[in-house]
């Protein structure tokens, strides 16, 4: 095969065997691999209702055809299980170099299922696998983890390993790869720590053969310019995600207070806070250098370092937007080295910072509104923004200490414990933290949150082309659908962010193109923000890799088919159209302060167009036609849709 | 035309003066390459392996970009610098400029694997699935690739030997 390396490993712990078998060509042309794979894989192997912590819950690691070529940013992994978290689809994607090394090394996906007695990893090398003994790893952090394989090893090896939080099942865990970069979402951490499996290893040296190289490397090389010539390149270079904080703050589109805010602002005094836990200001003070991921034109990620003080520490490599958001302006912290420690201390424990910051500013919103008290949190007062208690949180959660072990459980499980008025402030949909965007301030992330497979999820879709305006993007993606479909054009409502008009068409769209992004695998800072690579790009790409001729339509309906796969997923779990829904503050309380001042998400109406685009019936179904067009009739007939 | 002509017959020259043991000062591409810049995205790998293997393997690559520690070092760039003193060592005189830049006759190699034991930056490698040694050529993949301008071709006099 070309593009793809053909081959499937599978290694189960239950009863230590491990598998090689050849990836199909039928099956790998029409999901073409990442989440496509791992949907199309859980969908025919995982049984109905198995608990996530079960051995019959399966985790998928999956790469693309593109993973480990020099299409810029063709080095992700994408992983999915049964979600302890959400108890439905759970799925993350991440940069690092695991994914091109697995596909060196012979295989495009692994499927790890059953559970081990004892602590293990996996070892990879090179067409084969072994599972080895971990008692010395388990209980480590990832750092300490990570080097104790490498010095086993050889330091050239890639790892994708689990912290204390993951074995210790929390639900808010994630999968740490070489260290820094998180599969965060979907508690998936907690998978393989229920396997008892602390990590993976693996080297490869193995070829991959493309069908047209110099074609392909021609468009690759063109791909790289187009990236770096866009004009927001420049400020992504330069300062990687944190760059978000401004500009989403000045939008009032920055999560603040449990949501309760757009900006990160007091309200008393109008101070702005922002500023201090901004990208400029971490360039300025604690920047040591920039990395990489794997082919990519970028270098997002940067390096911290806290020289003194009190949060004296390494910080390590990548702390993004959404964690200034969930250890800052959610739980109010205007400390920022306070942040870069506690965003060290998840790498190692191996949390999702989102889905920690996001119970820690649940419970200290009950807090402040009266719901708990000191004989709830064994003592612990839960102020808004005081650091020590925030840090002091993250350990105990780790560690299911006290409090912690409630913590564990995530923001949904915690609020059922303290009743219905504590349900009110849990700022979830399917039981999954909303990440770092107000939808109030943006209706299309509003939107998304509700829509995407893996629960509250801005990176489902990616709709970016919205947020600060990609005008002319937006013009040429969707004005001919806009005349086609309502007889006008997409402008002026397409680029207003605050506007509910078009937003379910460019929501749509973009779902189905982030499902390529994430079955090539490559990353969204190449499709959606910039909005560079396109359905046609993709197509062109993937022709001259594995020979089998995409076109652009082709690319559509697989990105339709992917999405609604998982969605098929959901449905079989007994999920509907109830789950899609978000907390009453964003349909109710109007923004308080901000740029988005007295919005509030337009739900019902947008969601109703994006069902109709997406031809589901009332109770969140796909119908039998669009199965059918989508090449999906099997998945149809299982859940009786006809 | 004329340049090439001029090429092939300085060359020729080059490894006339090889086998008789003479030694000519002469200019040499050599790829360079600024740590300090590089972020280990790896491309220039890609490439190498691209142009010289036609297969991407980065293992293939004489160009390797190693991560340092502590952490906050970043990375180094291995690469060759064209100094010749493998094609002094070379038993066999298997090692000589051609194209100004040190290349291996395959043909006359015989797989002593002293180059990659004398290379005073490690740039000549062992790779696995090729029986030869690897090392740089200065085609210059990795430079027109590399997205931070890490590395550059730099023109420099080199006495062999």
């Amino acid at each position: 095969m070309y593009g793809w390396v053909g081959r499937v490993l599978r290694v189960n712990l239950s009863d230590q065997r491990v598998r090689v078998e050849d990836l199909d060509s039928d099956f790998a042309r029409k999901y073409i691999g990442g989440n496509g794979f791992a949907a199309r894989v859980l969908w025919d192997e995982l049984e109905l209702d198995v608990d996530p912590f079960s051995p019959a819950n399966k985790i998928v690691f999956a790469t693309g055809p593109l993973t480990g070529t020099f299409w810029p940013s063709a080095g992700r992994l994408h992983v999915a299980a049964k979600s302890p978290l959400s108890e439905a689809w759970g799925e993350g994607n991440c940069g690092g170099y695991f994914a091109p090394e697995l596909k060196y090394a012979g295989f495009d996906m692994l499927i790890v299922e059953g559970s081990s007695e004892e602590p293990v990893y996996i070892w990879i090398e090179d067409g084969d696998a072994e599972i080895r003994p971990a008692e010395k790893l388990w209980g480590l952090t990832v750092s300490q983890a990570d080097e104790a394989l490498r010095k086993i090893h050889g330091r050239d090896i890639s790892t994708a390993l689990i912290g204390p939080a993951g074995e210790r099942l929390t639900r808010i865990a994630s999968i740490q790869v070489d260290r820094w970069h998180s599969i965060a979402r979907s508690g998936l951490g907690g998978v393989m720590g229920s396997k008892r499996l602390k990590g993976i290893a693996v080297r490869g040296t193995g070829d991959i053969r493309l069908y047209n190289r110099s074609m392909f490397y021609e468009l690759s090389i063109r791909a790289h310019e187009r990236l770096l010539k866009n004009r927001f390149s420049s400020d992504l270079i330069r300062y990687g995600t944190p760059l978000l904080v401004n500009i989403m703050n000045e939008i009032g589109r920055f999560p603040t207070k449990n949501c309760q805010l757009g900006s990160f602002v007091n309200l008393e005094t109008g101070e702005s806070y922002a500023e201090l836990i901004s990208g400029e200001r971490l360039r300025e003070k604690y920047h040591v250098r920039d990395q990489s991921c794997f082919a990519c034109p970028f270098a997002c990620k940067k390096y911290h370092v806290v020289n003194e003080g009190r949060w004296k520490c390494d910080g390590g490599l990548g702390l993004e937007y959404e964690t200034l958001h969930a250890l800052g302006s959610l739980v109010y912290n205007k400390n920022l080295e306070s942040i870069i420690y506690g965003n060290r201390l998840c790498n190692d424990y191996g949390f999702d910072t989102d889905d920690i910051g996001g119970v820690i500013a649940h419970i200290m919103e009950l807090w402040e509104k009266g719901i708990i008290n000191e004989k709830d949190t064994g003592g612990i007062k839960l102020d808004w923004g005081n650091p020590e208690t925030i840090i002091r949180l993250i350990e105990m959660t780790a560690r299911r200490e006290g409090f912690g072990d409630l913590l564990a459980e995530g923001t949904y499980r915690v609020a059922l414990k303290f009743g219905p008025k504590a349900l009110k402030y849990a700022m979830v949909v399917k039981k999954v933290d909303i990440p770092a965007q107000d939808g109030r301030a943006q209706k299309s992330m509003g939107l998304s949150h509700v829509t995407a497979n893996r629960g509250a999820d801005h990176l489902t879709s990616a709709e970016f082309l919205s947020e600060v305006g990609f005008p002319d993007a937006i013009l040429e993606r969707f004005e001919d659908r806009a005349q086609k479909l309502y007889g006008r054009s997409i402008m002026p409502e397409g680029a207003d962010r605050l506007s509910p008009v078009f937003k379910p068409l460019m929501v749509y769209d973009s779902e189905n193109m982030a499902a390529i992004s994430d079955s090539l695998v490559v990353c969204k800072f190449t499709t959606h923000w910039p909005p560079v690579i396109y359905f046609k790009d993709a197509a062109e790409a993937l022709t001259y890799a594995t020979g089998v001729k995409y076109r652009e339509n082709d690319l559509r309906v697989a990105g339709e088919r992917i999405f609604i796969l998982e969605r098929c997923f959901n449905l079989r779990e007994g999920l509907s159209a109830k789950d899609d829904w978000l907390p009453e503050r964003f349909l109710k309380e109007p923004a308080p302060a901000g740029a988005a001042k007295g919005h509030v998400v337009e739900l019902e109406q947008m969601l109703k167009e994006y069902y109709r685009l997406r031809d589901y019936d009332e109770r969140g179904y796909p119908s039998y036609e669009k199965m059918k067009e989508i090449g999906l009739e099997d998945v149809a007939k299982e859940l009786n849709i006809s | 035309m004329r340049l090439g002509y001029l090429q092939v017959s300085l060359t020729l020259i080059n490894v006339l003066f090889l086998q008789f043991h003479l030694y000519l000062p002469m200019r040499v591409v050599r790829v360079r390459g600024d740590s300090k810049l590089c972020v280990g995205c790896r491309l220039c790998m890609l490439a190498c392996s691209t142009a010289v293997f036609g297969v991407i393997n980065p293992r293939k690559s004489a160009v390797e970009i190693v991560e340092r520690r502590p952490e906050t070092e970043g990375f180094s760039i291995v690469v060759c610098s064209q100094c010749g003193l493998c094609a002094e060592k070379c038993p066999e005189k298997a090692i000589a400029v051609v194209n100004r830049a040190y290349v291996i006759d395959v043909e006359r190699c015989v797989r002593c694997w002293l180059c990659v034991e004398v290379c005073p930056v490690n740039a000549i490698w062992r790779r696995p699935g090729v029986d030869y040694p690897v090392k740089c050529i200065s085609c210059g993949a990795c430079v027109e690739i590399c997205p931070r301008g890490a590395l550059s071709l730099e023109e420099s006099e080199v006495g062999v030997a």
